[in-house]
């Protein structure tokens, strides 16, 4: 995250627009993704044309699990980071007042 | 003051003598004979300069912020691959699931930090095997 901050202000505008459309990309590619992962999982008879209450059910819980999955990841993946950057701050700190 | 002698017969311009005492048209030539020396070099130097300039910030900003984006994305769906029972019962996820998830991101941000050390070594030993090759080649080569 250091590359971040170093930026002029005018870049880090840029930055953030890049950010944003990145985001907007990646919130669609994972709605496919998570439609496509939750039908292999659920989805795996066509002996009837219509979708059945146990598969719709079955697609929905998935969907929600997978959202609640992935914001518990996204909290731990912070605090790791949040004690990665504590750690190389100390690092840093240590070795300069030495 | 030049003599009649050559430019080569010259006290001062033989390339031989001490260099601490020199006239000003000695050193304009020994000067520019390294230069041209220097810039032949550079030329043969394929690959790493000595003044190099590394990637444009906006980019390694925007690469980095990418990385980050596919790491989180391939984390969460190995984890909810690894983690989450295929039933989906229910709507919500079990306390087991939850702390499954907790190990399965530390693990992975271990396993993230590892390899990037060994790829990090990876690309030293490349450069450095790299350099060797074209310093054999520029030896070779003033032969």
């Amino acid at each position: 995250m250091d590359t971040a901050q170093a930026l002029p202000p005018h870049q880090q505008q840029q930055l953030m627009k890049n950010l944003q459309n990145m985001q907007l990309k990646d919130s669609l590619t994972m709605y496919n993704n998570l439609v496509d992962k939750c039908f292999n999982q659920c989805v795996y008879s066509f002996r009837s044309k219509s979708i059945d209450k146990y598969e719709t059910s079955c697609v929905e819980n998935c969907a929600s699990r997978y959202i609640k999955m992935t914001q518990r990841v996204g909290l731990r993946f912070a605090e790791h980071q949040a004690m990665q950057q504590k750690r190389m701050a100390d690092a840093v700190a240590a070795g300069a007042g030495k | 003051t030049l003599s009649n002698k050559t430019l080569w017969e010259h006290p001062n311009l033989s390339r031989e003598k001490n260099t601490k005492e020199e006239s000003p048209a000695h050193t304009y030539q020994r000067k520019n004979k390294t230069t041209l020396r220097q810039n032949f070099n550079k030329m043969n130097f394929f690959g790493q300069k000595e003044e190099q300039k590394g990637p444009e910030p906006l980019f390694a900003a925007t690469t980095e912020m990418e990385m980050y984006t596919h790491l989180f994305n391939n984390m969460a769906s190995t984890c909810f691959a690894k983690c989450a029972s295929r039933k989906h019962k229910d709507a919500d996820i079990t306390l087991g699931e939850m702390s499954c998830v907790d190990r399965c991101v530390g693990k992975y941000v271990v396993a993230h930090e590892k390899v990037g050390l060994i790829l990090q070594k990876a690309n030293e030993s490349a450069i450095a095997q790299q350099k060797n090759l074209s310093e054999m080649q520029q030896t070779w080569g003033q032969k």
